[in-house]
């Protein structure tokens, strides 16, 4: 089996910045590249965007910024369903649109994750090319890569098992819903996206007065069961990050350093910012 | 040989040069088609002369006197020609030849120029720019505001643009170790998005390829200042523009006297140490006489105007410095307060994201977060810990809060209190409540931030149980954020002293969020854009430290002594008056000195030469430029520029600049020098940067030295800028001969490669951390030019530059200036600032905006103009095929206003109204409007509901007002504003209709 490229893309790393967006739009612009893609016109083409998912709310407010482009699928839906040939999928998994049959209609239809784009200005469809013609000349990796600040994109070109070694490593999954497309675009910290959280913040009185109270252990129960036990900090805030998707009804148990104990039921599908005193 | 022979041979043999330098470089060649015209060079008592004809490209010559050249060069003796005539010029002794007139030139000053481009131009022609790829391309290098850059070049035009990845030949990168852990940089010079953009600006198409003249303003004739904005252009010849310019200039000199022209710099043009502000314009300027027009410290603000009483730094402007911090922040700190600090957002300034690997290194020690901030930022998402939101502008009632708290509990440094420090007691009365019968309790500045009061105490009491660095601001040490507001000196004061009470410079004690202080060569000199570049001016620049000395030049001295504050530009076109005070770093009481305009024996503005095209996007307040652009007293507006964006289109005449991508210049990434010395300490590698020309100019346009010459020749200074026909890469090689990088690579190595990593020490871990010096109660041992000698009460590198030499809780300063500035009290006491909100506020103006720094574009750069940033759905958004300014909301405040994200919304008070599309954001405070200044363009547009400006300059709605009386600082992010839907506006007009 012969060695593919293959992207990954941190969340914990995506702060946004959109230098992947932009790096590839200066390499696209204006420049046609033969056999590989046409020129973009204007200001370019979304080739890659930026998708944002929010967890849970006030100050504990998550963001997660995701990175989407084309996937570079090893059984592509697109080239399935594309009756024009414009679409390919090279040895090394690069999958590629033809600039000399971009024009043909419906070709940004083909891809379900909508990253088959068409460009206004010009007519012609694009797809994020993973700069091949770059890594043909012997570049290491697409612009996109390199002007990533943060390395949340990183790529490189493994065979299968070198691929599940590093899914395996580092907890690495395919945009959900994806899975038999089998994309060449790796997530980790997938988590932020497919789990929900819970954040909140312990209070307690203190001179008569509230008072953030730090130290306490907040444990995570589910049908009776612990899942997962945090303490809180300085502010008294906790947060559980991983609670599985299908968990509704928990119940988060407080206890304190000197004994006290309450009990804090939650429903996860009736999300709030959660502020307990003590 | 005699010397007299000697000379007569190099006479003898040089139009055979000439002929032979034409006959092997086609730009020789070229420039000799261009000129029919008779030089003489000749000796001052006339025993020596030669002229050389030159005509249709032909070069004939003579012995002996002619009677009428076209132009001459005279030597006083025959040495001095000798030395003149040396293969390679020697500047010092040129320079001091014609300023004791050894060397005189007459005649045509075109002739003399076009002689000089001769010599230049044989000089010149074989240098080879760039590297040449495998593929074919030429691979060149450029520096932004935001980076350097690869520039690949195929057939003439920008292929692509890419941040450098460090070859191996390249100097290593430092390990730093801490906490058991070594870390490395990666071998990049990172880029900010702006930077990213730079090529789609070049092909923009908005660039202004021609010399135009606007349609209805006739010098001769009606000069319909009214219709500034409106009327159309026409194309013009670059004679007829420099004709145009030169013959105003005189006209101004003439008809009205000395102060009649005023010059403006823009808010950041393109970078580099030749054809920026500081150098190319200033020698413009000086060299005509101009009424300046003066910045205060914007992005400074509180520091300048408040926290440097308190503890001196003044030639840094009142910013904390930061040496050596990386290190010991790494090494010892267990948290980080960022206050008002996003510098994943602003990159520090200029300094792409070399400071992101830094706090990722934090994170993975274990050092904490807070962020205080009505914004929840970017920094704060990525490397997460507690958000604490606070209402903007009243930071100060918070920090003093965290004091009371201290105090309190006596949980702060006694010992350094005592030892370093004075009016201790004096403040403290204050806090504790013991001088107005009010103790600052958590409590009490609940109602003033939005800061719940367990929120302040449980940061009192984080804050004082661990070695604490306070990022104040977005370069940690200072800069931007909330001292750009009325409560910025107040923040800016309180946040030294929180410092102080902590004992400042003790390990793992000090400002600074890692993005300054990397380990680095602090020796090496490479000059920073505020090093004055080729302007010559010892008073308005810092030349005089290194560069005036190092690269001999010409001195240029500006003989009007008349200013107006920049941001009181439109009052003093429109009402003939403005007062400020001046931006002087030298000590903390030169910001007491007062400017006036008019002054006194200086004619009142008429003419403006405005440099770049930014200032209804940056000033604030700006709505007042445009009556000011309108005003009749102004007959006369230049504006050179390279894109017709924001106030370009009020021009009469446009002088069209090229971008860095099409003329040559030299620099250094991110060193800015000046006020911020050392700026370059933000990355991980010093990066020295060839800005080549690496396409032709785009149109007719020109280097802005270039433009500054065409006009000075008209006024028969054209030899003189140019020193004799330097074209811009002579001078990129005057200044890399200027300073260290010539005795590590050689010219033409430099000019092929492009750039040069300077060599970090081995000694880095060493270096001496900021303050720890004063902590420790010695010597000062800093690299950094700071105070100057005679600012030291206890002797040189005694103490801090205050009145005692300590730190200084009640400054001597403040309270020498007596009852002049009664709301900048020596007492820090806190007064809410106007324009902001309070719980109870029931204005018909309920919000508060704050523009920050963008994170997309810089100033106006890669904004507007069909920028690839343009399309970045959190810089702008495309609604009705026109791309919106973006205004962040919570939103509670987005719900109770029926918006959506999105959608179009009336950002608007009683200074003006801007459509901008907001974008609805849990990350933003209730109550707070989340934008950036330094929009690009500006597109007013007349509605049924007035007059509203679609580009998104919303600094037309910020207040134009002072700090305080004397505290003369910008005061944009105290802003009150209402947001209503546009399509319920619309709905309500089409009802009254």
């Amino acid at each position: 089996m012969s060695a593919k490229w293959t992207l990954t893309v941190d969340l914990d790393l995506c702060v946004n910045c959109h230098n992947c967006v932009l790096a590839t739009k200066d390499e696209h612009i204006g420049n046609d590249f033969p056999g590989y893609s046409a020129a973009q016109s204007g200001a370019g083409v979304d080739t890659i965007r930026i998708d944002k998912h929010q967890r849970g709310s006030g100050t504990q407010v998550e963001l997660t910024y995701v990175p989407r482009m084309c996937g570079h699928c090893d059984d592509a839906p697109c080239l399935k369903a594309d009756t024009t040939g414009a679409l390919r999928k090279r040895e090394d998994g690069i999958v590629l649109l033809d600039p000399e049959q971009a024009h043909a209609p419906g070709l940004e239809a083909l891809c379900p994750l909508g990253m088959i784009r068409r460009d206004a200005g010009t007519g012609a469809a694009h797809l994020w090319s993973f700069d091949a013609h770059l890594l043909d000349t012997g570049w290491e990796m697409p612009r996109a890569v390199q002007a990533c600040p943060t390395s949340a994109l990183q790529c490189a070109k493994l065979d299968n098992d070198a691929l599940a070694q590093r899914v395996a490593r580092d907890g690495l999954e395919v945009f959900p819903g994806m899975e038999a497309a089998k994309p060449r675009v790796y997530y980790k910290n997938m988590q932020r996206l497919t789990h929900a959280l819970v954040a909140g913040t312990v209070l307690q009185e203190t001179d008569g007065r509230p008072d953030c109270a730090a130290g306490i252990t907040v444990a995570l129960h589910e049908d009776g069961k612990e899942r997962a036990r945090t303490v809180t900090n300085g502010f008294g805030e906790f947060a559980f990050a991983e609670i599985p998707p299908q968990v509704n009804r928990i119940e988060l148990r407080l206890s304190t350093p000197d004994g006290a104990e309450k009990t804090v039921p939650l429903e996860l599908s009736h999300p709030h910012p959660v502020e307990i005193r003590l | 040989m005699t010397q007299t022979l000697k000379l007569r041979t190099i006479l003898s043999a040089l139009p055979g040069a000439v002929r032979l330098a034409a006959r092997l470089l086609d730009p020789v060649k070229a420039h000799l088609e261009t000129g029919n015209h008779t030089v003489q060079l000749r000796l001052r008592d006339g025993s020596l002369s030669r002229h050389i004809t030159f005509k249709k490209g032909k070069i004939t010559a003579g012995w002996g006197r002619h009677e009428a050249p076209d132009a001459e060069i005279v030597f006083m003796d025959t040495s001095t020609a000798l030395k003149m005539l040396q293969p390679k010029t020697d500047y010092a002794f040129l320079i001091d030849a014609l300023k004791n007139f050894k060397i005189t030139q007459t005649g045509d000053d075109a002739v003399l120029l076009w002689f000089g481009q001769l010599v230049d131009t044989i000089n010149t022609a074989s240098m080879k720019r760039g590297t040449k790829m495998p593929d074919g391309t030429m691979r060149y290098t450029n520096l932004t505001n935001g980076g350097p850059l690869f520039v690949y070049v195929k057939d003439g035009k920008i292929l692509r643009t890419t941040p450098i990845d460090l070859a191996e030949d390249d100097a290593e990168s430092w390990t730093l170790e801490a906490r058991g852990r070594s870390f490395t940089p990666r071998r990049q010079a990172t880029l900010s998005p702006h930077a990213l953009g730079m090529k789609s600006q070049v092909y923009s198409d908005k660039r202004i390829l021609h010399p135009m003249k606007r349609v209805d303003w006739d010098p001769n004739g009606e000069r319909n200042p009214q219709n500034r904005g409106k009327s159309g252009y026409e194309r013009i010849s670059w004679d007829e523009a420099f004709d145009l310019v030169a013959s105003e200039i005189r006209r101004m000199k003439t008809e009205y006297g000395p102060g009649a022209i005023a010059a403006a710099p823009p808010a950041h043009h393109q970078w580099g140490n030749l054809n920026y502000w500081l150098s190319a314009l200033l020698r413009f300027s000086n060299l005509i006489g101009a009424t300046r027009v003066e910045f205060s410290p914007i992005s400074w603000e509180g520091w300048y105007w408040g926290a440097t009483h308190h503890f001196g730094n003044s030639i840094r402007l009142g910013l904390p410095g930061f040496y050596g911090t990386v290190q010991d922040c790494l090494d010892h700190a267990e948290q980080i307060v960022f206050w008002g600090s996003d510098p994943e957002t602003t990159n520090g300034i200029y300094a792409g994201f070399e400071g992101t690997e830094r706090r990722l290194w934090a994170k993975e020690l274990g050092i904490e977060f807070i962020h205080i901030d009505p914004h929840k930022t970017a920094t704060a998402q990525l490397l997460g810990g507690t958000w604490v939101p606070v209402r903007p502008g009243t930071d100060a009632a918070l920090a003093i809060a965290i004091m009371h708290e201290w105090m309190e509990s006596g949980s702060y440094d006694k010992d350094y209190v005592a030892t370093r420090t004075t009016g201790f007691d004096e403040w403290e009365a204050y806090v504790l409540g013991h001088e107005d019968g009010v103790p600052k309790t958590p409590e009490w500045q609940e109602e003033e931030t939005g800061v719940p009061a367990h929120v302040a105490r449980a940061l009192a009491r984080q804050w004082a149980g661990k070695k604490t660095y306070l990022a104040a601001g977005g370069l940690g040490a200072g800069f931007g954020g909330p001292c750009r507001g009325g409560g910025g000196a107040q923040w800016a004061r309180a946040m030294v002293m929180l410092m102080a009470m902590q004992g400042w410079g003790k390990p793992g004690i000090n400002f600074g969020n890692l993005q300054m202080g990397a380990p680095q060569d602090y020796n090496f000199y490479f000059p920073g854009y505020a090093d004055g570049g080729i302007s010559g001016d010892v008073v308005n620049s810092a030349s005089v430290m290194h560069n005036y000395v190092r690269m001999p030049h010409i001195v240029t001295i500006n003989p009007v002594k008349q200013a107006i504050p920049r941001q009181r530009l439109a009052d003093a076109i429109v009402t003939g008056k403005a007062e400020g005070y001046y931006w002087d770093g030298f000590s903390a009481e030169g910001q007491f000195v007062k400017m006036e305009y008019p002054r006194p024996g200086f004619s009142p503005v008429h003419m403006y030469y405005r440099y770049g095209a930014s200032s209804l996007g940056t000033v604030p307040g700006s709505n007042r430029m445009v009556e000011a652009y309108r005003h009749e007293s102004l007959e006369t507006v230049v504006t050179q520029a390279i894109w017709m964006e924001n106030e370009a289109q009020f021009a009469d005449i446009i002088l069209p600049a090229c971008t860095s991508f099409e003329r040559d210049d030299i620099s250094e990434s991110a060193n800015c020098a000046g006020y911020i010395h050392h700026n370059q300490s933000q990355l991980n590698h010093r990066v020295i940067v060839m800005q080549h020309k690496a396409i032709e100019p785009l149109g007719e346009s020109k280097s802005d030295y270039q433009i500054f010459a065409g006009i000075l020749t008209r006024l028969g200074m054209g030899a003189m800028f140019t020193e004799g026909g330097c074209s811009d890469l002579t001078w990129c090689k005057r200044i890399f001969e200027s300073t260290d990088l010539a005795d590590k690579i050689s010219w033409k190595a430099f000019l092929k490669k492009g750039y040069y990593i300077v060599p970090t020490p081995a000694d880095h871990a060493q270096q001496e951390v900021d303050m720890r010096w004063f902590a420790e109660g010695r010597t000062k041992n800093l690299p950094e030019p700071n105070p100057l000698p005679a600012v030291y009460s206890q002797g040189f590198g005694q103490g801090l530059g205050t009145q005692s030499g300590k730190f200084e809780f009640v400054p001597g300063s403040l309270k020498r200036l007596g009852d002049l500035d009664p709301a900048r009290p020596a007492v820090n006491r806190y007064m809410r600032p106007p324009n902001t909100t309070t719980k109870a506020g029931d204005s018909p103006w309920p919000l508060q905006l704050i523009t920050a720094h963008p994170r997309y574009s810089f100033h106006t750069q890669s904004d507007g103009k069909n920028s690839a940033v343009n399309e970045i759905a959190d810089h702008r958004v495309l609604v009705d095929g026109h791309r919106y300014w973006i205004v962040r909301m919570n939103p509670e405040d987005a719900a109770a206003r029926g918006v959506a994200d999105g959608e179009l919304v009336k950002v608007h008070n009683d200074r003006g109204a801007v459509l901008c599309a907001a974008r609805v954001t849990p990350l933003m405070a209730r109550g707070v409007i989340g934008s950036w200044e330094s929009c690009a363009e500006y597109d007013p547009v007349d509605t049924p509901d007035g007059p509203v400006d679609r580009g998104g300059c919303l600094n037309l709605l910020t207040p134009a007002r002072t700090m305080s009386r004397m505290a003369d600082g910008i005061t944009p992010n105290n802003c009150l504003i209402q947001i209503t839907r546009w399509a319920d506006v619309n709905a309500t007009e089409e009802a009254a209709a």
